[in-house]
């Protein structure tokens, strides 16, 4: 997701799940002060939902935190807007992952604020998401690599160091990463590189 | 010499006497007037109330309508009312803005607490605290849970559940009824096929008389003549209700309160004598008349310890205030503005009243948080466990 610059939110289009009355009048006409385009509706249909940028939800209606009530996932910056504060009411806000959120009644001050914490949480988590992503596949690729590098010091006689950086230099000549390299070995694709003496 | 005229005090009263919850609005209008009955009859208050009676008919935007008309055209200080949570919420940022005082006379589920509220009403650990500890010593630990669809029922649920799962028990189903729809035969349906040995209820109003009262139907049918009647547990059951509900399906039934007009004190036996002749010999005070009687003698006495009907002055006095109330000691915790109150639990008998079965031995701090809910000391005596059997599931926990 590009960096977004945090002074403006023109442009965004809000959904708003939250019954009519002040809260959700209050909200609206402050998003659309802000320059977003705003749906509002008492119930959204169920996501995924075309054009939405940012979210926002009623936390005080439905889903009464039943164990057969799971919340649709949405991958949206996403906003709880908060009335009771009992247990059982923040559970089931928190099992829809909000960004940020507004206690209600809701006001003109601090919605700004939530949005620039919504887009910028979500986005921060959206990054970290795809860095445990690639971490994780990396953690996998490991035993390849080690086995790789006992086939290399078996044949060649050398010790872990070399081994290690015979794959590196092969794996850069090929243009692809150690892991991938290391499987294509194992698998047999591709010869065990040579080790150059010197 | 001349009597002197007593100044007028306008108190706003926001209660809904007609709609889902009106019976309820009607009893705590009940327990006001005769606050204010009794304010304006005596000679130790300077002042007499006039109470300006505002009826939102149940209708949550209503009651911002009509609480903005007490505070910005009647100018009233301090405004008794309110019943649903969602109602509080309603009123409560204007009570804010504009920094008066709500006298709340509901039974709540908790997690609140604003200077600009006395919240006469029961916390959490003064009703299903002490409920779900009885229950869990005395009956069983398996419950099936029958409520409307709204925040008290899930709240209730959810410390019971939570309490339940601590003892080893287990909540054997949920079921959600639309708040306002009567439809509940399904339910009972399935609670005569299933069998459950605990009901918890928290239906409200019709719905929950019908639910009692096709319950007993079904339990009274030849074939299920001789199954054992489980009791049917509630946070709200009061007399009144048990008229609404029947002669005979209101008799057996658990509720855990604070006040029941059985309660045999000097004060409530005064309290039930007056009640009875302001509002006719067969009706009994509720636990939500009683609490909104004290609202209204709470606020008169501290008018007149403070002197003035300042919101800070009125809030400082209150916090000295401790109150002979027909249920016993009552006075408001400054910590939290929720009051130290007396829980007990009683079961439902014949002739519409309630045979009490426990009383704390001294009065309850309110904990509207929960901060001081011990899992562990609570199900120490759970049935099935290895504790010895408590004199009383009503201890007082520090």
């Amino acid at each position: 997701m590009k960096r977004r610059r945090v002074s403006s939110f023109r442009g965004l289009h809000a959904l708003v799940e939250h019954g009519p009355g002040r809260d959700r009048a209050a909200l609206t006409a402050q998003l659309e002060v802000l320059g977003l385009k705003v749906t509002a509706l008492e119930t959204a249909p169920a996501p995924p939902w075309d054009g939405v940028d940012i979210f926002f939800f009623d936390a005080d209606a439905g889903y009464a935190g039943g164990a057969d009530e799971i919340p649709p996932e949405i991958n949206l910056p996403t906003v709880a807007l908060i009335g009771s504060e009992t247990p059982g009411r923040l559970e089931s806000m928190l099992a829809r992952e909000p960004s940020a959120y507004l206690l209600k009644p809701i006001r003109s001050t601090g919605i700004y604020s939530s949005l620039a914490i919504a887009m910028h949480q979500f986005s921060l988590i959206q990054t970290m998401r795809r860095k445990l992503a690639s971490a994780e596949e990396r953690l996998r690729s490991r035993r390849i690599l080690f086995s790789a590098v006992l086939q290399v010091m078996n044949q060649a006689q050398v010790d872990e160091v070399e081994a290690f950086r015979v794959l590196q230099r092969a794996a850069m000549a090929q243009r692809v990463t150690l892991e991938v390299l290391s499987a294509r070995i194992l698998s047999g694709q591709c010869p065990l590189p040579r080790v150059v003496a010197g | 010499m001349a009597k002197r005229r007593r100044e007028t005090v306008h108190i706003g009263v926001l209660y809904s006497l007609t709609g889902p919850y009106g019976l309820v609005g009607r009893e705590m209008l009940n327990g006001l007037t005769l606050a204010v009955e009794q304010v304006n009859a005596s000679a130790e208050f300077d002042f007499q109330f006039t109470p300006l009676v505002f009826d939102p008919g149940g209708e949550l935007e209503v009651y911002q309508e009509h609480c903005e008309l007490l505070i910005r055209d009647k100018a009233v200080r301090h405004i008794v009312g309110c019943y649903t949570s969602a109602s509080r919420k309603q009123v409560l940022p204007l009570i804010e803005r504009y920094d008066r005082l709500l006298w709340h006379s509901a039974r709540y589920e908790g997690f609140e607490n604003s200077d600009n509220v006395i919240y006469v009403g029961a916390a959490p650990n003064q009703h299903i605290v002490p409920l779900a500890r009885y229950m869990i010593e005395t009956l069983g630990t398996s419950v099936y849970c029958v409520g409307a669809n709204y925040l008290w029922t899930w709240e209730t649920n959810r410390v019971l559940q939570e309490i339940v799962s601590a003892a080893g028990g287990q909540i054997i189903a949920k079921r959600l009824v639309a708040l306002g729809d009567t439809e509940v035969s399904h339910v009972v349906r399935e609670i005569i096929e299933r069998k459950p040995p605990i009901i918890f209820n928290t239906l409200v109003g019709e719905a929950s008389y019908r639910f009692h009262r096709e319950l007993y139907r079904a339990q009274s049918q030849a074939a299920n003549r001789g199954a054992p009647r489980p009791p049917i547990l509630s946070c709200s059951l009061c007399e009144p209700e048990l008229r609404l509900i029947g002669p005979r399906a209101s008799v057996g039934h658990i509720t855990s309160s604070v006040y029941f007009a059985s309660v045999d004190t000097p004060e409530n036996r005064t309290f039930v004598r007056r009640y009875r002749e302001m509002f006719g010999s067969s009706n009994l005070p509720s636990v939500d008349a009683e609490a909104s009687y004290l609202c209204g003698i709470l606020l008169a006495r501290a008018i007149r310890r403070a002197g003035s009907t300042d919101v800070q002055a009125v809030r400082a006095a209150a916090y000295k205030d401790e109150l002979s109330a027909p249920q016993g000691p009552v006075k408001i915790d400054p910590e939290n503005n929720h009051c130290y109150l007396t829980p007990r639990l009683a079961r439902s008998r014949a002739g519409f009243t309630f045979d009490i079965l426990d009383t704390a031995p001294t009065v309850v701090k309110p904990d509207p948080y929960l901060t001081w809910l011990d899992l562990d000391d609570l199900t120490r005596n759970a049935r099935g466990g290895s504790g010895a059997r408590p004199a009383s599931s009503l201890r007082v926990v520090k």
